[in-house]
């Protein structure tokens, strides 16, 4: 039994009034004892004066740089410092008015950052969103810009998968280095690399308007056409576009392949279409074959490619670019100025401020020959002369797998370091596409030899060759692999050893060997071992427990004269069902 | 799913029941002070074994049943009221001056159950009405949340004596309803500073807030407990509740009702909820409001987290489903029935457990010293915050514990410390919280 404090007690009714001045009963007045006094008027000073430690403490504390690498799930909700390269285009998410139409009004704004150690999502809503929006011509990233940020961390596991997110908690927190936009010919936009971003001029041949489809501007000189895309929220920003048919433009937009075929130009920002009052000398030059008007090829890294296709229909969505009044330097002298009454939707004045920036400096970027004639150029083997080759030339190469290849989450390709036989390294890409389809790819390991057919292009300012399913890569050197095509676990006898199965069953006897999964994969005949690899179960994201019912794509081998089923990629292990299997 | 992953699972929520059961006897521990530690723990051997993520989803869930149907006990056993404040205080500790705390113990748990089974009866339901009634309120959500404030705020009566002077009795009633407007203006800049300028290590961020939840509520709890204990009479094991089917249902329905408005509003607590739906539905009798507690207090901690698994939600209430969501989260509808599941295994044996652990308290608090249990329980939760936080969370520890005294010696309502949260959310929510913290100086 506890006793009550003595001055806890009325000293008149003597009934309990706690820590009550005056007592509630009798009204009689309570003087308390000097400890209680001081702990109530103490209770006010502490949390005054240390909200004003605190406050202090927090407003001169640095937030601390990390690597997107370095983040984990314990670091949910940290306050930390980032710092890379924007890897995707900005997205701009607008709020829509009754009609459903996009309004002005930013409400989410996201985009990639990425450092040497992996990649993040960087977010932005509504006061924030459209605090950068409204600065859009400095804070609005494009691709490759140097990007500087303060963000909150959001940790998210979902389906065996680690998302990563960094809120913006205010436009203050985000400060940006743009990169250049080099300006090229018309014609040489299709010697460029998918995802950078150029600048050229031309005459509008056409307009059409988006439906579900994202609206059309073809744009011509004399040798070459090509066609600007532009998603309906940019569409409807441009000023009276119809009007543009036969008028010169400059437009500064990514390039990509629709479906990994057509060539096309993505609009990112309306003010990226900045009709001229004629076509720039240069272009008018090039176009009557003058071989020798500067040209530049891009600087900027490679990107993941971009797929028009693969943006949500009728989304608000902008991949956002250059703004105008940081339009990119200009190899040919002089230009015309864009005609402000044909700039984009509120942009007119805008457009007219601009006018002397629109008239820009000589690039120091470096000129290379007309990627049309590169594309021409025979393949080389050597990788040391692959430096010398330009991004976009077609190129065979020959090298032996240094190492195991990894996967590049983003966009998703195998990448294959490569020596040739001179002791020279080099980078073979393969998109994951092509290696799901060729089974050959799957088990090549180190000091395997692999020739490949690729495109050149420059990946953070490297060379590297890209083999993807429209350049149809023609791989020689490798063994053939016999499919024997869907089997039942009880079947794979020892005659398959080298050949490819597919076979489905229960997972038993889940066993870790040291980070390897090894299962008895159990069907309606009997059973086989499966072998997963340390790198394919650290893929998989999720755990394979005793009881879920999977399919396996795989290699069969025999170790310690015991038969397995070894899959190749991630995707060659799929879990239907069962407690590992969410 | 074979027998034996069955049977972990289902170990994994009775396990999570039971130590949930016994860490909220310790009176101010809040399960999700702890949660984290048990995370960081689960993490960690999942390095080694393979553990199911449907065993670590009803362990957690396990913990939130057992701790919402077991805190009960401290709070009625050892949050001992003021008598002089007899008149204003929960009928639940008026229930232990009378020495039916054992009584008042199991009717919160009767309307816990019934929550319990609330939730069941209502989980089809929820998969395909609160995605949609979502989507109504979510843009709507700044001037609701502003509104429940305003409320909170107006709603507090003064609580002076009717005696003295007219200047007396207008100090008196002016002290406490300043006192509440000042707790909430100072947590709610605590709440800024913690959300735009965290000093707690980035490593450990997840449990940001923790230590300003136990300075703002444990802390001070313990202290009042440590300061003026008081004797408690003799306690009688009844047989039967003083309460009919009725009553029973019209508690339950009460406290369901506050309880699910707090699980689905953002930063809305069980208290703040039962509040509103306390008097939109003008309760009055002493045993409904026991039972509606009981009810309101599963509905809002397991219906929040539960928010986590409803199919096509995809809603993080609480500060449980934000630890967890960084470790896991749920996609289908096999994740979705297996905590539904959980809840109602969990929440059956979590009241058996009321009803043993509620008896052994009756014993305990008649024999042991009840300071001497505030006393562990602050070297616990202290301990805690060190651990995971280090200095800077003792710092902020200090701080709310201030602020949290404030309602205490006050007397004023302590559900005010919820600014912590309201306040910087719901000027976020109104495109103010970025300018109020550039005026604060705390954007980088």
């Amino acid at each position: 039994m506890t006793e009550p404090v003595k001055d806890a007690l009325c000293p008149s009714c003597g009934r309990f009034v706690g820590t009550a001045n005056r007592c509630p009963h009798c009204g009689a007045h309570n003087q308390k004892r000097l400890s209680i006094r001081v702990a109530r008027w103490a209770a006010v000073a502490i949390s005054v004066a240390g909200l004003i430690i605190l406050w202090s403490v927090a407003r001169i504390s640095q937030v601390p740089p990390v690597k997107v690498g370095e983040l984990t799930e314990t670091m949910n909700f940290a306050l930390v410092r980032l710092q890379g390269e924007v890897s995707s285009p900005a997205k701009v998410y607008f709020a829509k008015d009754a009609d459903g139409n996009d309004t002005d009004k930013a409400k989410m704004i996201s985009f990639t950052l990425a450092d040497e150690s992996g990649e993040i999502t960087v977010l932005a809503f509504s006061a924030v969103a459209q605090a950068i929006w409204e600065r859009r011509e400095e804070l609005l990233p494009r691709v490759h810009d140097e990007v500087d940020l303060t963000g909150s961390i959001r940790v998210k596991r979902e389906e065996g998968v680690t998302t990563l997110s960094a809120f913006l908690q205010s436009y203050r927190n985000l400060s940006l280095h743009h990169r250049p936009i080099p300006e090229i010919a018309l014609a040489e936009v299709q010697g460029v690399t998918d995802g950078e971003i150029v600048t050229f001029s031309g005459i509008v041949q056409s307009v059409t308007p988006p439906t579900k489809a994202p609206g059309r501007i073809v744009i011509a000189d004399e040798e070459e056409q090509v066609t600007v895309v532009a998603w309906k929220s940019v569409y409807h920003q441009l000023r009276s576009p119809e009007t543009l048919v036969e008028r010169p433009v400059r437009v500064s937009g990514t390039v990509g392949h629709y479906k990994g075929r057509a060539l096309q130009v993505q609009l990112n920002q309306p003010w990226d279409l900045v009709p001229l009052e004629a076509m720039p000398e240069a272009s008018v030059e090039h176009a009557s074959g003058d071989t020798e008007s500067p040209q530049a090829t891009p600087e900027q890294p490679g990107e993941e490619p971009l797929e028009a296709a693969d943006e949500p229909q009728g989304e608000p969505v902008i991949a956002v670019g250059e703004p105008a009044a940081e339009e990119p330097p200009v190899q040919a002298d002089p230009k015309p100025s864009p005609s402000p009454e044909m700039a984009p939707k509120g942009q007119a004045a805008e457009a007219k401020a601009s006018q002397p920036a629109m008239s820009p400096p000589p690039t120091d970027n470096p000129v290379e020959p007309p990627a049309k004639a590169l594309v021409q150029t025979p393949p080389v083997t050597g990788l040391a002369a692959l430096e010398t080759v330009a991004p976009g030339t077609e190129v065979r190469i020959r090298g032996t797998l240094r190492r195991a290849p990894r996967l590049r989450q983003k966009p998703g390709e195998w990448v294959y370091s490569l020596e040739d036989e001179d002791g020279t390294k080099g980078t073979l890409v393969v998109s994951q596409k092509v290696v799901r389809k060729d089974s050959r790819l799957w088990f090549l390991k180190q000091g395997d030899v692999l020739e490949a057919t690729g495109l050149v292009r420059l990946h953070r300012k490297k060379r590297e060759v890209l083999v993807r399913e429209e350049v149809v890569g023609n791989f020689t050197g490798l063994p053939p692999l016999e499919n024997l095509g869907r089997l039942d676990p009880g079947e794979i006898r020892e005659e398959h050893k080298g050949k490819l199965v597919t076979v489905r069953g229960e997972a038993r006897e889940v066993t870790d060997k040291k980070g390897n999964v090894l299962l008895e994969l159990v069907g309606r005949k009997g059973s086989v071992k499966v072998f997963v690899p340390r790198s394919i179960f650290k893929a998989l994201g999720q755990p394979i427990s005793n009881g879920v019912r999977m399919s396996v794509d795989g290699k069969v081998d025999l170790y310690k004269e015991s038969l397995e089923v070894i899959p190749g990629l991630p995707q060659n292990v799929r879990i239907h069902a069962g407690d590992g299997g969410k | 799913m074979d027998f034996s992953t069955f049977l972990v699972i289902l170990l994994a929520g009775v396990t999570g029941t039971v130590i949930a059961s016994l860490l909220a006897l310790l009176p101010a521990l809040h399960v999700y002070n702890v949660a984290g530690i048990f995370l960081l723990l689960i993490a960690e051997v999942a390095r080694h074994v393979t553990v199911p993520d449907a065993a670590f989803v009803t362990f957690m869930m396990g913990l939130v049943v057992g701790y919402a149907m077991v805190n009960t006990i401290p709070s009625i056993f050892l949050g001992t009221p003021d008598e002089a404040a007899m008149f204003i205080t929960l009928p639940g500790q008026k229930y232990l001056m009378q020495g039916r705390g054992y009584e008042a113990s199991l009717l919160t748990g009767a309307g816990g159950l019934g929550g319990v089974v609330f939730l069941g009866l209502a989980a089809p339901l929820f998969p395909k009405i609160l995605p949609a009634f979502q989507a109504i309120i979510a843009p709507h959500l700044f001037w609701l949340l502003a509104l429940m404030l305003a409320f909170m705020v107006l709603s507090e009566w003064p609580k002076g004596g009717d005696r003295g002077t007219p200047r007396e009795r207008f100090l008196d009633a002016w002290g406490s309803l300043l006192a509440g407007i000042a707790t909430l203006a100072l947590s709610g800049l605590l709440g800024f500073i913690l959300l735009y300028k965290p000093i707690v290590p980035p490593k450990f961020a997840f449990q940001n807030i923790m230590p300003a939840f136990v300075g703002l509520y444990a802390v001070p709890w313990l202290v009042t407990n440590i300061l003026s204990g008081t004797a408690i009479p003799r306690q009688n094991l009844s047989r039967s509740l003083d309460t009919d089917h009725f009553l029973m249902a019209r508690g339950v329905a009460a406290g369901a009702g506050g309880g699910l408005i707090a699980a689905v509003f953002p930063i809305i607590t069980g208290g703040m909820g039962g509040l509103i739906a306390g008097h939109a539905t003008a309760q009055r009798d002493e045993r409904l409001f026991i039972i509606s507690q009981g009810a309101s207090k599963m509905v809002y901690y397991v219906g929040a987290f539960l928010l986590l698994f409803v199919p096509g939600l995809g809603l993080t209430r609480g500060g449980l489903a934000w630890m967890v969501q960084s470790f896991y989260t749920p996609a289908t509808f096999e994740d979705y029935w297996m905590v539904v599941a959980t809840i109602l295994v969990c929440g059956g044996l979590s009241f058996l457990l009321l009803i043993i652990l509620s008896r052994a308290m009756v014993w305990l608090v008649q024999r042991v010293n009840h300071r001497t249990l505030s006393v562990v329980t602050s070297v616990i939760v202290v301990g805690v915050v060190a651990a995971i936080t280090s200095w800077p969370g003792i710092l902020i520890m200090i701080v709310s514990t201030g602020i949290g005294m404030i309602p205490v010696f006050f007397h004023s309502r302590r559900m005010n410390c919820m600014g912590v949260l309201i306040v910087p959310v719901m000027l976020n929510m109104a495109g103010l919280g970025e300018s109020v913290a550039a005026f604060l100086g705390l954007l980088s």
